[in-house]
């Protein structure tokens, strides 16, 4: 249920703009490729971003749970 | 299916214990692991549908709902529902704010005149849904091998109603073991028979529903240029 390679379309030039969640919570900013706009992840998200991802890595090592009791 | 079924009345419960020295057709053998990879498609998508509204969206009450006293439209739509009902809520996203900076070059003319040009940084601040962000994939199974040996035991077969001569046959037989059977001196009398079903479960395009709200969202934040209202001519 969960993929590496995640874009987001470019608000200046609709590029798409290669970016890891993991990498975005720790402050690093994706930069566009063909206007070089870099975007981030503001402060104020993050607790909610966080609480996300950690609710879907517990549903991803249930289910791998699962798979080994099965 | 010639399994031998025993309902539970009681609790609805259904158990089944295949009795492979019975007849069978080969329908029913061939059908049922795929019917079983079909249900456990199903709730693989339950769980993953379950997972994505839980944690990407908030479950509000509806506030400008249609008054159900007041409109009769809404009263006559409405079935026997209670107050807390699905129609009454709306889910909506959970919204997070991304930053965009971007550098450009800012030319200006001083006060002697001449011209200056520097760097400057400029920011945005734009929401996004969480769901965005997420690393969603759709995970299913793609793939079943149903591998048996059969012994055919009888063939059904009929006439077609209207009186045409095609011929429909039936295969009806025992599921066998795949032990070799060239040495015919020995018999051994297996008790035991092989169904072997293969699945192979692959990542798959994201459904086109989860698809088509990324899309919404994603269009939402594309840029648009306003242009200058014209003055009205009194």
């Amino acid at each position: 249920m969960f993929s590496s390679d995640q874009t987001i379309p470019c608000p200046v030039c609709n590029s798409k703009i290669p970016f890891d969640t993991k990498q975005l919570l720790m402050g690093i900013q994706f930069s566009c490729p063909n206007c070089q706009a870099s975007i981030g992840l503001s402060q104020e998200s993050k607790p909610i971003v966080e609480e996300t991802m950690q609710k879907f890595n517990e549903l991803k090592s249930d289910m791998g749970k699962q798979k080994n009791i099965n | 299916m010639a399994d031998t079924e025993q309902s539970n009345t009681n609790n609805d419960t259904k158990s089944f214990k295949p009795d492979f020295k019975s007849e069978i057709n080969i329908e029913s053998i061939i059908s049922a692991p795929l019917v079983a990879a079909s249900k456990a498609n199903v709730e693989m998508l339950k769980g993953q549908t379950r997972a994505i509204i839980d944690n990407c969206f908030t479950k509000v009450k509806r506030n400008n709902g249609p008054d159900k006293q007041s409109d009769p439209t809404a009263k006559n739509d409405t079935k026997d529902e209670g107050d807390n009902s699905d129609s009454d809520y709306i889910y909506e996203p959970i919204m997070i704010n991304l930053t965009l900076k971007r550098t450009f070059l800012h030319e200006e003319t001083n006060k002697q005149g001449e011209k200056i040009t520097e760097l400057r940084e400029s920011g945005l601040t734009f929401a996004v849904p969480v769901i965005c962000l997420m690393p969603i994939n759709s995970l299913a199974i793609d793939k079943v091998n149903v591998d048996f040996d059969m012994e055919i035991t009888s063939v059904t077969s009929w006439h077609n109603e209207k009186g045409i001569i095609t011929r429909q046959a039936q295969l009806n037989g025992k599921i066998s073991n795949s032990t070799n059977s060239n040495d015919n001196r020995h018999y051994k009398n297996k008790s035991t028979s092989s169904l072997r079903v293969n699945i192979n479960a692959g990542q798959l395009p994201l459904p086109t529903g989860v698809l088509t709200i990324l899309d919404l969202y994603v269009k939402n934040i594309q840029p648009q240029s306003i242009q200058p209202q014209k003055p009205v001519k009194p």
